[in-house]
């Protein structure tokens, strides 16, 4: 499997997990993208529309106080006490004030954003209260100042430089407007006149500029985001930024970069206006849920996808698997091997088949084994019939008498033993037989052979007596004795000895034959274990071994031109060795 | 096989379209609760600054006694009031309080609610105002409440700070409780080796008031008020700054053994001479000593704090509370007991907090006082220096005097001595707890004060002047 490159169970892995992911991937990113596009328009309008609620708030507390302003221009109370000459001594002044102060505070301590408000006059400064010190330097020349003497509802407005010499950590913007511009009716009937001796007195008042917070912070919810008061050349008066203040803001540069979004509204307050700069990263940023939601559905997607690509691929490549593992049994000729069959798809049809095809090819195999055999055993007959064993018994029975009269025991013998051998080898067809009755019949042979080559060789036979319970196929030893005898002792006179030794071990028979002839050469032993080489006799009966004993047994044969060692062994199973 | 597999993909890809649609949508609608949640937001907090009163009501059921606490105050009080409230509620469940919280105008809108029959059950209000109502019966009387009460009694409050407008009849005392001291920069005072005494024992007299507060005048020219070259029309710092209302020479008055009118409350005592002294001597600081600005001159100056800070000044004759503005100035202050003529003393003084006639549910309206009165539940007010505590346990239990007095920076070492222990052992309650009508008479003595504060008149004249005027107003004074 590892050898195919990229396997079928990878390549359905992959498929299905760019199946499975790639959706989710594109579904997911494009929720976020929209989401995120979505809430990026929905905070823009958010934050416009809360600026412009805050301006429209702003605005609306400034109309108010434009209104008390003009109220308290038009009081003939106040105008009676700042219009008066100045007084001969200086407490009077002190009490005036007292009254100019509550006056001023009947109009304007109701709004919330005044903070002190002053009138100026010629000859003294009035103030509402004592928040702010007064400067009177400051405060003549902006009496004398002719920036807002045109008409009677000019307000004179002063961003927060103007104040600057309070030189605290507090920022103030102020209003001025000329008092005394207009005649106004009395309560007793007639009108307070402008007085054109001497000037107008002046009305200022301050505000603190952190105002501007309480509208404006709040709504600055995206970190990094800042306001800006500008006047109408983009100077910067007041900020939530206090490093901006007092500086000169590039409006298009912000807006060019793209990394904030900028929005710009006049405020009802002279031609002034608010600027709100919100980076984008910030908005973004807050949208940290949704974040969540695509990353974790990410997440699930994927695992989901590699589960069911796992999974699937699985389920799909394991019957081609199990089909594969069947094949390469099969070629190793393991017919008997049956895939397991479940379902009804095509992959259990195709395992189906193979399994039929198994079973056939068995069947056939079987068939054609059972068929060779039948005829060799009736090629045996055929010989058996040849030559008549009663016939041959009968003969030798005649000469064994004859030997016999004539004292010839050694003869008489010898036919005995052949007559065994002819008996034993002509008696049935069974293909294995006890060792006992094997070992019997080599004896017989031995014997004759010995007598046929007198002196040439002496045996030696060791027999473990269990070896003899032992069943063998019929004659498998002869062979090789009878090789070790022709062909082993071939060039000796005398001094062959041929061992014959059969023993168990651990569940095994071993039967050996061995000789110190000639031997044979290497190649010659591995010719013969491999039935390629060596005469009809030895191959035939390793060929016969290994049919009837198949994998259970093992024939060894060892030599090196000094004597032949033969070892069969046997596998000792109870049932049928 | 092929069929499982063919279920198990269509489900993903149903699930992902599912997926992808809830995730757009949760955002939209959390985009709208934000929206939403925002402009609710914005609208309170604008019907905070056009409305005046904010109102936080809170749900009430069958059960639930709710009644209506009014009050002002900076935003840091708003802002500790409102959780003592809160705490409150939790404590008593059974009590729903309607917080108002007025900004601006509080006196004209106590008064108006007050003659709507609106009033709040319970409320600051400014003694001026609470005394004439409590003779009128608008007010309940404390003491009744004290002596029922299983917790807490008459002798657990500060002795010197009951509004009582007649014997045995009490609005209360104080909301808390306020006193009068020197406050000086330690840079300017170390610079000119001056050192303020913090105990009553060792209080200037006031010859060594004037002779330091010399050392603390410096002209254009870096020349201090003893020098006889001194410059008085270009001072560049000012020894000592003081304001020129009853609550800054009533405590010197006092020292010198005067009072505002006489023990029965009928004759105006001012222009006696133990007064006079104590306000000429004042006066004589601005005119004579010009170690003082005149109100003219304090007109431009900043505020005390800042003014301090700026080293506009050296010291100033302040209340207590001012330490919570000069300590958040950031100067590196001192606290200093008042100078002494016979005696050295304090003022005491402070707006009470009251129970209205008119409340349905005065028992409830009393815990919601109790609670009110333990500094415990305003804490924050007491650490930052504006207010002192009215229970008495607080100013000798060493354990609660850790929690407000020390060991934070509104509270220096000079603290305890020059405010803590004066206020207990010579805190002399201030004119409005026991002179009836007294609005109206400082309404006279003010504008004749000013020409003694400018130097046109002697306190003598100017007091003597206006005794006659002064005492058709008198109605007396108050029950003990």
């Amino acid at each position: 499997m590892s050898g195919m490159g990229v396997s079928f169970r990878r390549k359905l892995s992959i498929l299905f997990l760019l199946l499975g992911i790639f959706p989710s991937l594109v579904v997911g990113l494009a929720g976020y993208a929209i989401g995120a596009r979505s809430l990026l328009d929905n905070t823009q309008i958010a934050i416009e529309t809360n600026l412009q609620d805050n301006v429209k708030t702003l605005d609306m507390l400034f109309g108010d106080l434009n209104e008390r302003i003009a109220s308290i221009s038009i009081d003939n109370e106040l105008y009676e006490i700042i219009l008066k000459k100045e007084p001969e001594v200086q407490s009077q002044l002190l009490a005036d004030n007292r009254k100019v102060s509550f006056i001023l505070n009947k109009y304007l301590a109701a709004s919330p954003l005044v903070y002190t408000a002053h009138i100026i006059t010629d000859h003294y400064t009035y103030s509402s209260n004592s928040n702010l010190p007064i400067n009177n330097q400051k405060n003549r020349e902006l009496l004398w100042s002719d920036q807002f003497s045109g008409t009677y509802a000019n307000m004179y407005w002063m961003d927060t430089r103007w104040c600057k010499e309070f030189n605290y950590d507090d920022y103030y913007f102020s209003v001025a407007k000329r008092l005394n511009a207009i005649s106004v009716p009395n309560i007793e009937g007639g009108y307070t006149n402008i007085k054109s001796s001497t000037i107008s007195p002046v009305l200022l008042v301050y505000f603190k500029a952190d105002l501007f917070d309480s509208f404006f912070r709040e709504s600055l919810r995206y970190p990094g985001s800042q306001y800006y008061i500008l006047t109408s050349d983009n100077y910067v008066f007041y900020s939530s930024d206090r490093e901006m203040i007092d500086t000169v803001m590039d409006i298009d540069t912000i807006n060019n970069s793209k990394k904030n979004i900028i929005y710009g509204m006049d405020i009802g307050i002279s031609d002034w206006k608010v600027v709100e700069v919100v980076p984008v990263k910030s908005i973004i940023e807050d949208m940290s849920l949704l974040q969540k939601i695509s990353i974790s559905f990410s997440i699930f997607m994927t695992i989901f996808a590699v589960v069911v690509a796992l999974t699937s691929s699985y389920h799909i490549t394991r019957p081609i698997n199990q089909l594969i593992e069947g094949i390469m049994s099969t070629g190793k000729g393991n017919f008997d091997q049956m895939i397991p069959v479940k379902g009804n798809d095509e992959f259990a049809f195709l395992a189906m088949k193979f399994n039929e095809m198994n079973e056939n090819i068995r069947k056939l195999i079987n068939e054609n084994y059972k068929r060779k055999l039948h005829e060799k055993e009736n090629e045996i007959i055929a010989l058996n019939m040849q030559i008549n064993p009663h016939f041959l018994y009968n003969t030798l029975a005649t000469i064994n008498w004859m030997a016999i009269e004539k004292e010839e025991k050694e003869i008489s013998h010898m036919i005995v033993k052949l007559c065994d051998i002819l008996h034993y080898a002509s008696k049935g067809l069974e293909q294995v037989v006890l060792f006992s009755d094997d070992m019997q019949w080599l004896e017989n042979y031995l014997y004759i052979m010995q007598k046929r080559y007198v002196n040439k060789f002496r045996t030696e036979i060791k027999i473990d007596p269990q070896c003899m319970e032992i069943k063998v196929p019929k004659l498998f030893l002869q062979p090789f004795v009878e090789n070790a005898i022709l062909h082993g002792f071939e060039d000796m006179e005398s001094g062959g000895i041929l061992k014959i030794c059969a023993y168990i071990k651990e569940n095994e028979a071993f039967f050996k034959v061995s000789d110190n002839g000639k031997g044979m050469s290497p190649e010659m032993c591995e010719g013969l274990m491999t039935g390629k080489e060596g005469n009809i006799g030895m191959k035939n009966t390793i060929r016969r071994i290994r049919l009837i004993y198949e994998d259970m047994c093992k024939v060894n044969i060892r030599s090196n031109f000094d004597g032949v060692d033969i070892c069969i062994t046997f596998k000792i199973i109870k049932k049928n060795s | 096989m092929k069929k499982i597999f063919s279920i198990s993909l269509t489900i993903v890809l149903m699930l992902s379209m599912l997926a992808g649609c809830s995730s757009s949508t949760t955002v939209e609608s959390q985009t709208e609760e934000k929206i939403a949640s925002e402009t609710l937001e914005t609208a309170a907090q604008k019907g905070e600054t056009t409305s005046e009163n904010v109102q936080d009501v809170a749900i009430s059921e069958d059960e639930e006694v709710t009644i209506t606490f009014a009050f002002y105050g900076s935003p840091v009080e708003k802002e500790v009031m409102t959780n003592a409230i809160n705490e409150f509620m939790e404590v008593h469940p059974e009590i729903n309080v309607e917080i108002q919280f007025i900004v601006t105008d509080y006196n004209t809108k106590l008064t108006t609610m007050l003659a709507g029959n609106t009033a709040p059950d319970i409320a600051y209000c400014e003694p001026e105002l609470a005394m004439p109502w409590a003779e009128e019966g608008k007010i309940l009387n404390v003491l009744e409440f004290l002596e029922n009460d299983p917790d807490l009694s008459k002798e657990d409050f500060l002795p010197n700070i009951w509004y009582n407008w007649e014997d045995g009849k009490s609005i209360g005392t104080n909301s808390a409780c306020e006193a009068y001291a020197l406050f000086y920069n330690k840079k300017m005072t170390d610079a000119a080796g001056v050192i303020v005494p913090d105990n009553a024992e060792d209080a200037w007299t006031w010859d060594e008031f004037v002779e330091n507060a010399k050392k603390l005048t410096i002209d254009i020219n870096g020349r201090n008020a003893l020098d006889p070259e001194f410059d008085p029309e270009n001072i560049k710092q000012y020894g000592i700054q003081f304001g020129t209302g009853w609550a800054s020479y009533m405590g010197m008055v006092y020292s010198n053994g005067g009072d505002y009118v006489n023990e029965d409350g009928t004759e105006f005592t001012l222009n006696q001479p133990e007064a006079v002294e104590a306000i000429q001597k004042m006066a004589d600081l601005i005119n004579v000593h010009h170690v003082a600005p005149s109100p003219m001159q304090a007109a431009g100056l900043p505020a005390a704090p800042i003014a301090l800070q700026t080293e506009k000044i050296a010291m100033t004759m302040d209340g207590q509370w001012a330490l919570m503005d000069i300590n958040a100035a950031g100067v590196d202050f001192g606290i200093g007991v008042l100078p002494k003529l016979k005696k050295s003393v304090t003022l005491v003084l402070g707006a009470p907090t009251v129970i209205f006639s008119s409340t349905k549910h005065p028992e409830e309206a009393w815990e919601l006082y109790k609670w009110l009165a333990n500094p415990e539940t305003s804490l924050q007010l007491h650490q930052e220096g504006l207010w002192m505590p009215v229970l008495k346990d607080w100013y000798t239990e060493p354990e609660l005097l850790s929690k407000w007095a020390e060991n934070n920076p509104a509270h220096p070492e000079s603290y305890k001595g020059a405010i803590l222990e004066q206020t207990l052992e010579n805190g002399i309650p201030g004119p409005l707890y026991t002179v009836k009508n007294f609005a109206n008479l400082d309404a006279i003595v003010t504008p004749a004060l000013d020409q003694v504060w400018m130097g046109e008149k002697t306190a003598e004249e100017a007091l003597n002047e206006i005794a006659d005027q002064v005492n058709e107003q008198t109605r007396g004074r108050y029950g003990q």
